[in-house]
């Protein structure tokens, strides 16, 4: 035993003496808040920080920051405005669109930007080699996008870098707000000699073209970014921005009120009202792109062909205290499809109202009187945010009228493939605009073909009215069509749209020069830390 | 001889020990995982063709047994296989996380073993009822606390209201950090290991030895810190081993709560986002970890302590 | 900690040395420090209460009240009210039995399991015996929440899934207990007279040996319950237990943190209940260790 024992001797003294540093280190440790740096939380880390990578919104977020695309979008209002791209010229069809770039633009590394890089970077984007989760959603309309997502090309057939400085995109249909597509990150370039130089992911340390540049990413704790100094735009007004990655709101609210941080971007149930009040925190509240509903599975019973089911079910909801008491004011009641923020949303789209009487009778008229010989309904939530507490809401309000339901919650994984499978017969999902026009409300949800048409919803006059729409250069026009879409499909009752999400977001009182964006993004470029 | 009959008997069961572990999880894994992993990779902007695609990549159309045995032998070769959300090899991922948790893991033990060892040195040889019973009862209280229930507390108490110590991340290493979980990870263990200690105080106080240092004139206090101390820990330096095995992988609550990017907080995601292969190699490392360490403790203990049965050392 | 597991020996006080100890029966052993019947009267009490719960006049532990959100303790929610507006006493008390149900029903299957394994090890001969014993190291081998983290992402979350998880993992250490019991039964003085009176080997089993070889097992399974009911907080802390609406102490502290501030009482109440219930587990597994076998912890190592 002894020669063990000996060296487990030391051990004590050793350890006190660990022990001793380390609370020094406690007393030493204290610093004080920068003013050059701006901290803000995030509920989740990226999924990766590489354009044509990025698919959620923490991801896509960050991507913004690192990336310029051809266009970008004003913080303000969400409107197209230049960024690589200083001007362009759509053809009359509006299939053809030829893009002037911006003379001196750099990537990080040094180089200067070229119209080949966009060339390249769509064309990586779209390889089904790369993954991109999003390429095809947007680029869909460009001509041999298609074919080379699926394989059957090796380049891009419709997009051509004419010289240097000009970039000529042909669509395969007329797509009048293409520009506006252009706005998402996936269609940020990226710099191939980086991307393929192979040592690390890109992805783990992305080179980019955007206000700030990357400078560490330890996963699952922080990403760390730098202003960029080349940036042809206008400089930020903070040096450094950290992204904590911290998954409970209520953990981060904490941290915020602790002082360790300068922004969160959600906070936790419950906590809206207190937070009003509270003068040591500035609480933040701003329309967003995104609506919460739950889906009926269209080729499940109950609901296949009963429509006075849905709608039944759809007056049995109570939307206002769902966003009121139980998202505590975090959303508005949803009035239709199309949130309030997005240009062209139309008022009170919506034909139903909050009313457990007319559900009852709905209910008796669709063969199911107070819910008697109706199964009990499945509802499946994600785990993720709210959903928990608006799903157990929903539960109530619809036994109140007589319909049972029981409540499932999925991992988004599975949720995913469940829902895509077709095995959820009622689910509650949110929706966020991919790009700044109504068409990413409708198009993509409710057209008969496409594949996150996860009712199996089908309206002919729905289908031509959206395809119509897309190819309509008038705006009032398009609008109008979009419209009548939006309320044709409302009356279908294939959803209950349930509430438009707001942003809210906390600032600590150091932190001025917030500009909110209708995509949920958080601008950077007015930001300002005082010393505390 | 003996001995190195020992340590190859040793080590060829603890061989045996991880296939076992490997093919257990990798068939409850495989086998029970509803649904499809390439649905899962490519969320709700699959087509069916670019899920075919995937499913060929990745060997998912082969059969269980091939893909068993293809893991296997990517895992003879050190390869753990491509993370599917993150696009990367699982060993760089683990790699990225396995510091953070073992250097809580460091703290907590530490923690541990300087309060359980005191803690036991206090009480050894007291035959006080009164003073059994509050240090059983407070010992109990400790253990009997939720991890996630403590970590909160703490937070509140020390972070929020006090704000003397930062509520939750890395910090970048900062030792400051470290406070909060590794109280709450070492503080239903430190009973344990007090417990140990003062048995293994008071069976060497029963010793010749001891009482032979008592009748040269040392006190009951110098003969058990000269003498007492140094054999007892012999058996508490064994369960602190073996603890530090399981504090690798047994952190997970408290590196959720605490915010901390550590190995297990890091399974919990990937388990949630169905990314198999990386909760596989995860779980594989951590298993290895706890096996490799343990049957080093027990060869050591078994080559420092020639006459001591085979096996003893596992069951503490 | 719900991440460890409790070891049966190297728990506990050292139970005083020399006549205080070994002069008492084994009832003396277990009220020696008091703790053991202050156990004993809080499981009582603590199980009582769950078995009643449906009779008492509690509210719906489950339909929300939009009109009484987060009602403070006190004028008519003894508890205070939560986010859904649901009394905080009554979803305490039903989650006792949630609670109560998985600690005992998981330790049954683990203890049912891990007793068929041992005696299958000691009866079944030289070689069967190392490939179980080696079998039980593989499930020893992984970090308890880990483990049965992989387990229910693949079966999904939901209760039955949380016994399932813990008794996967947890019938190992019952398989070794019993069977180092079983071993030292076997070569007891009366199984020998029985064999030698020619009572069958089942006879034998049943009457002699497996009645004597189970109480080394008493002290372990109240620590095992303690064990369980701490997994199935932490599981259902985590997402993956009890699911909602269903109430269940984890959960409801998963669902409070974010009130912390200014409704402290929504995670005080399950936090303590939680404590106050391993607690009682933890303490008649203490008891009962002192009492069954009053050297434990001088062997332990």
């Amino acid at each position: 035993m002894g020669l063990l024992c000996m060296k487990k001797v030391k051990w004590v003294p050793v350890s006190l003496a660990v022990l001793l540093t380390a609370i020094l280190m406690v007393v030493a440790g204290c610093g004080a808040t920068d003013s050059s740096v701006f901290t803000y939380a995030e509920l989740s880390e990226p999924t990766a920080i590489d354009p044509a990578l990025a698919d959620e919104a923490v991801g896509v977020n960050i991507t913004r920051y690192l990336f310029d695309g051809l266009v970008g979008y004003d913080s303000e209002t969400g409107q197209v405005k230049p960024a690589v791209a200083e001007s362009w010229d759509i053809s009359d069809d509006a299939t053809e669109f030829t893009f002037h770039l911006r003379k001196g633009t750099k990537f990080t590394n040094g180089r200067e930007l070229t119209a080949h890089d966009f060339v390249y970077s769509w064309t990586r984007a779209l390889d089904p080699a790369t993954m991109s989760p999003m390429a095809l959603t947007i680029m869909e309309p460009i001509r041999g996008a298609v074919a080379l997502a699926d394989g059957e090309a090796t380049a891009l057939e419709g997009v051509d870098a004419v010289d240097d400085y000009t970039l000529k995109v042909t669509l395969e249909f007329p797509l009048a707000e293409f520009v506006t597509f252009l706005g998402h990150p996936v269609c940020a370039p990226v710099p191939q000699e980086e991307v393929e130089m192979g040592a690390t992911a890109f992805s783990e340390n992305p080179v980019g073209n955007g206000p700030f540049k990357f400078k560490e990413w330890q996963p699952n704790d922080h990403v760390t970014l730098e202003i960029n100094p080349d940036y042809y735009g206008e400089r930020a007004k903070v040096d450094t921005v950290t992204m904590r990655i911290i998954p409970s709101a209520a953990t981060a609210l904490a941290e915020l009120k602790a002082g360790n941080i300068d922004a969160i971007k959600s906070i936790p149930p419950g906590q809206a009202e207190a937070l009003k009040d509270d003068t040591s925190v500035n609480l933040f509240e701003g329309q967003v792109n995104a609506l919460g509903f739950v889906a009926f599975n269209l080729d499940m019973d109950p609901w296949r062909d009963n429509v006075s089911l849905r709608q039944a079910l759809i007056w049995a909801v109570d939307r206002q205290t769902i966003a009121e008491t139980v998202l505590q004011g975090q959303a508005d009641p949803a009035d239709g499809i199309v949130p309030g923020a997005m240009p062209g949303h139309q008022q009170f789209a919506m034909p139903y109202d909050y009313n457990p009487e007319t559900a009852a009778e709905l209910l008796a008229q669709a063969g199911y009187p107070q819910g008697d010989g109706l199964p009990p309904i499945n509802l499946a939530y994600r785990m993720e945010g709210p959903n928990a507490d608006v799903a157990q809401a929903i539960q109530a309000n619809l036994a109140a009228v007589g319909a049972q339901v029981e409540l499932t919650g999925l991992e988004s994984g599975v949720f995913f493939e469940q829902m895509l499978g077709g095995e959820l017969e009622f689910f509650i999902i949110s929706w966020q605009a991919d790009y700044n026009s109504v068409d990413t409300f409708l198009y993509p949800l409710f057209k008969s073909d496409q594949g996150q048409n996860v009712f199996g919803y089908a309206n002919p006059e729905v289908d031509s009215l959206l395809e119509r729409a897309r190819s309509t250069l008038d705006e009032n026009d398009r609008i109008r069509d979009y419209n009548d879409a939006e309320r044709l499909i409302l009356a279908d009752a294939p959803l209950i749209p349930v509430f438009f999400r707001q942003d809210v977001m906390v600032f600590a009182p150091r932190v001025t020069g917030f500009v909110h964006t209708p995509l949920g993004d958080l601008a950077l470029n007015e930001i300002t830390v005082s010393e505390s | 001889m003996q001995i190195f009959r020992f340590i190859l008997i040793r080590l060829l069961s603890m061989l045996a020990v991880l296939l076992g572990a490997v093919t257990l999880l990798f068939v409850v894994i495989y086998l029970l995982v509803p649904g499809d992993a390439a649905q899962a990779i490519q969320g709700i902007r699959a087509t069916p063709e670019s899920l075919e695609n995937l499913r060929r990549e990745l060997g998912l159309d082969r059969p269980l047994w091939v893909q068993y045995g293809r893991y296997l032998w990517r895992l003879l070769h050190l390869d753990l296989g491509t993370s599917y959300q993150l696009n990367r090899s699982v060993s760089s991922v683990i790699g990225d996380y396995l510091p953070a948790t073992a250097y809580l893991a460091g703290a907590a033990l530490l923690l541990e073993s300087v309060v359980g060892i005191g803690w036991g040195m206090t009480m050894a040889g007291r035959r006080s009822i009164r003073w059994d019973t509050a240090s059983a009862l407070s010992g109990a209280v400790l253990m009997a606390t939720p991890v996630f229930f403590l970590g909160m507390l703490l937070q509140y108490i020390f972070a929020s209201r006090l704000g003397i110590l930062p509520l939750s991340g890395l910090g970048g290493y900062n030792p400051v950090n470290l406070v909060l979980p590794a109280v709450t990870l070492a503080a239903g263990q430190v009973i344990i290991v007090g417990a140990l200690m003062r048995a293994a105080l008071e069976t060497e106080m029963r010793k010749l030895y001891f009482l032979a240092a008592r009748s040269r004139g040392l006190t009951h206090r110098q003969a058990m810190l000269r003498h007492g101390t140094r054999n007892a820990l012999g058996p508490v330096a064994t369960l602190l081993a073996v603890d530090f095995g399981t504090l690798l992988g047994g952190a997970m609550i408290t590196e959720i709560v605490f915010a901390w990017p550590g190995l297990g907080r890091m399974t919990y995601f990937a388990a949630q986002t169905r990314d198999v292969p990386l909760v596989l190699g995860a779980v594989i490392v951590m298993v290895t970890l706890f096996v490799v360490l343990n049957s080093l403790v027990d060869i050591l203990y078994r080559v420092l302590n020639p006459r001591l049965r085979m096996g003893r050392a596992l069951d503490g | 900690m719900a991440s460890r597991e409790i070891p049966p020996k190297a728990w506990g006080p050292a139970p005083a040395q020399g006549p205080v100890a070994g002069g008492k029966d084994l009832w003396g052993r277990f009220r020696e420090t008091g703790l053991g019947p202050l156990a004993g009267l809080m499981i009582l009490a603590i199980v009582v209460t769950a078995l009643l719960v449906p009779l008492l006049p509690l509210a719906d532990p489950i339909a929300p009240d939009y009109d009484q959100v987060l009602a403070p303790p006190g004028s008519g929610h003894v508890l205070g009210t939560d986010l859904h507006g649901r009394d905080q006493l009554s979803r305490t008390l039903w989650a006792a039995r949630t609670s109560l149900l998985v600690g005992l029903v998981a330790t049954g299957l683990a203890l049912a399991a891990g007793v068929t394994v041992g005696s299958a090890a000691v009866y079944s001969g030289r070689f069967i015996d190392p490939l179980l014993m080696r079998a039980a190291d593989i499930f020893l081998s992984f970090p308890a929440v880990v483990g049965a983290v992989a387990i229910m992402a693949v079966l999904g979350p939901g209760v039955r899934n949380v016994f399932l998880a813990i008794a996967f993992f947890g019938w190992p250490i019952f398989a070794r207990i019993f069977r180092s019991s079983l071993l030292s039964t076997k070569e007891m003085g009366y199984v020998k007279a029985a064999q030698g009176l020619g009572a069958g080997e089942g006879r034998i089993f049943f009457v002699h040996v497996l009645p004597n070889s189970i109480s080394p097992l008493a002290a372990y399974s109240a620590l095992a319950v303690a064990g369980a009911i701490l997994a199935e907080a932490g599981l259902s802390f985590i997402n993956l237990g009890v699911q909602r609406p269903h109430p269940s102490w984890g959960l409801m502290l998963a669902e409070s943190i974010g009130q912390f501030d200014s409704a402290p009482w929504l995670a005080i109440v399950p936090g303590v209940a939680v404590t106050l219930t391993t607690l009682a587990f933890i303490l008649l597994g203490a008891a009962l260790t002192r009492a069954i076998d009053p050297r434990a912890s001088r062997t332990a190592g």
